[in-house]
């Protein structure tokens, strides 16, 4: 039963609001039709008062009033509920898959831990290890198990559509983050040409517009084929530097090492690096202080190893910065929506980078 | 309908500003003081006062909501979104589903999934219709034991004035032996319905008046598993 309203609910704003609140909720908590006697003793207030109130209730469908007096919920309260329901629709389940444990990927994680526990929902993390049949094992796997959302660090931008279809059947939505994937329903990415752009604009300008450069991308999603194609945008426009190099690295600094050492050995006067993110910039910053050469290294995340190398002066001399946290926050929300069943006016996101160089590295704070 | 109450205005004000906000035609202050002719001094009190007991909420960009005490009035212990939750598979794609409950020789409709397949009538939330008639009513009543059958619809016979020959027409519907899904053609449409385990609530998936044999059995069947593994 009802526990009677305390004095600071019985005054209220509005008492009459507190008490159509108070009547409607004794009534809920019966689970049986109740007379205004009954609902009196309950609420504690004057008969009159639950009277008035009693009739207003009823004559705005929030109560029905029956053949002996007694009152139950009315349709109004139904259908205020099914309304309410429907824009608070419950995540309790965060499928993530992501492609493997580099920093980037961490930081995401650490950021959807936040939101989860800000939503009370559980998570079910996976890595992917780069395997694109692992990754849609994996989404498959959310889906039978009932998840609410999957969110994916795509590992390809193809071969994921049928496990994707398999969740759109289930209406489990699936947001990419980082990189575009056929099949999901939205994607949140850095705006992936605007990085390369900034990072390639800062290679040249440390080149003075001349020079011979090596372009290392990473593995083939569309977020590094847009970098890429923002750094060549950028380096197209100084006649004086050449890409004599390209190559790929992963995303780790093992794959980095491994491209700057082929590149050196093919072309050893090479000026000035790119690299599609920091851990490859790192891998290929330790193989040029192997072979104590001072040559500028670009790259793409704003991670803090590579800024702490920006700080010391290099080789790393600027980044393009990602947000991790921001990615994950803008993936949920759209999420959210997608899963209430609402259509999302934007089911492509952009979050735009900086770049961080020398001159503002001081103020800024890097992720992982 | 206008603002009025001879008795108790501030309800019947209150039921103009659900009205507005649940509709989506205005979710702001302002949009409310246009809309219904509210002074803002009253309409400021007015809306502190129900977002106070939760019959509104805000959004984190300052529209307003309907809040979830309703949902707590109707659901108490928030079985709904877990049931429609485990609703969502491919068979069940496209149909209406809904949740009823008992309420004497009626059954409510607690809450209904709207689907895009066109029904003979469109189950609202909120709405009555008889148990004679109702897929729902009769899974209620079978998955109950008779004395608590007849307890169930006795709690509302003298609210809906029901005779004793009612009650018992009632009770008849009931199956002695339980059954996977009972079904019922109505001016509704066709009614699948389960009982939900561990609930008294029925899920009832409606069914245009012609629709493959096939396609129905395997909604039943994932109605079925729905009712039971939510």
């Amino acid at each position: 039963m009802a526990v009677p309203p305390s004095a600071s609910a019985r005054g209220g704003r509005v008492p009459a609001v507190t008490r159509a609140a108070a009547v409607l909720q004794s009534i809920s908590d019966a689970r049986r039709p109740m007379s205004l006697a009954e609902l009196t003793e309950v609420t504690g207030y004057p008969k009159s008062s639950v009277m008035g109130i009693c009739h207003a209730l009823t004559d705005e469908l929030l109560l029905a009033r029956g053949a002996d007096g007694t009152y139950v919920l009315g349709p109004r309260v139904f259908e205020l509920a099914s309304v309410a329901r429907a824009r608070r629709w419950p995540i309790h389940d965060i499928g993530f898959s992501y492609p493997v444990d580099e920093s980037f990927f961490l930081a995401e994680i650490g950021a959807l831990r936040t939101e989860a526990d800000r939503l009370g929902a559980r998570l079910h993390i996976h890595t992917a290890k780069e395997d694109r049949a692992t990754q849609a094992r994996q989404i498959l796997e959310f889906v039978d198990a009932g998840s609410d959302l999957i969110l994916i660090e795509p590992v390809t931008s193809d071969g994921l559509e049928d496990a994707c279809a398999r969740a759109r059947a289930a209406r489990i939505p699936v947001v990419a983050i980082g990189s575009a994937v056929t099949g999901a329903d939205a994607v949140v990415t850095t705006d992936n040409t605007k990085a390369g752009f900034l990072a390639g604009s800062a290679l040249a300008r440390a080149l003075d517009g001349q020079g011979r450069v090596a372009v290392v991308g990473g593995i083939a999603i569309t977020a590094n084929s847009d970098r890429i194609a923002g750094c060549q945008t950028a380096l197209s426009a100084h006649p004086g530097i050449t890409v004599v190099a390209t190559s790929r690295g992963e995303l780790d600094a093992a794959s980095g090492q491994r491209a700057a050492e082929e590149i050196l050995a093919s072309e050893p006067g090479v000026d000035g690096f790119f690299a599609a993110n920091d851990q490859i910039a790192m891998g290929i910053s330790h193989v040029l202080r192997t072979h104590r050469r001072q040559v500028p290294i670009v790259g793409v995340d704003g991670a803090r190893n590579a800024v702490e190398q920006i700080r010391a002066g290099g080789p790393i001399i600027a980044t393009a910065t990602q947000d991790p946290p921001a990615l994950v926050r803008e993936a949920i929300d759209i999420g959210i929506a997608l899963h209430s069943g609402a259509r999302v006016a934007r089911p492509s996101r952009h979050i735009t980078p900086r770049l961080i160089d020398a001159h503002n590295v001081a103020e800024y704070a890097p992720w992982g | 309908m206008g603002i009025a109450g001879p008795r108790t205005p501030a309800v019947h004000r209150g039921a103009r500003v659900l009205d507005a906000v649940s509709t989506g035609t205005a979710r702001t202050a302002v949009a409310l003081t246009e809309r219904l002719g509210v002074p803002k001094s009253s309409l400021s009190d007015l809306l502190g006062a129900l977002e106070e007991v939760d019959f509104l909420t805000r959004g984190s960009d300052g529209a307003l909501h309907v809040g979830t005490r309703w949902s707590e009035f109707s659901d108490p212990e928030a079985l709904i979104p877990q049931v429609f939750r485990a609703c969502v598979t491919a068979d069940l794609d496209g149909h209406t589903v809904s949740l009823t409950q008992l309420f004497g020789d009626q059954v409510v409709f607690v809450d209904v999934r709207p689907g895009a397949l066109p029904l003979p009538l469109t189950p609202r939330p909120g709405q009555r219709t008889g148990a004679a008639t109702s897929a729902g009513a009769a899974a209620i009543l079978s998955a109950m034991p008779a004395d608590e059958a007849a307890i169930a619809v006795s709690a509302a016979a003298a609210h809906l004035g029901m005779t004793d020959d009612d009650v018992a027409r009632c009770l008849a519907l009931r199956h002695p032996r339980r059954r996977k899904f009972y079904e019922s053609s109505t001016p509704m449409g066709r009614q699948l319905a389960c009982p939900v385990t561990g609930t008294r609530y029925a899920l009832v998936l409606h069914l245009p008046d012609r629709w493959p044999d096939a396609s129905t059995r395997k909604a039943a069947r994932a109605l079925h598993a729905a009712a039971n593994d939510h």
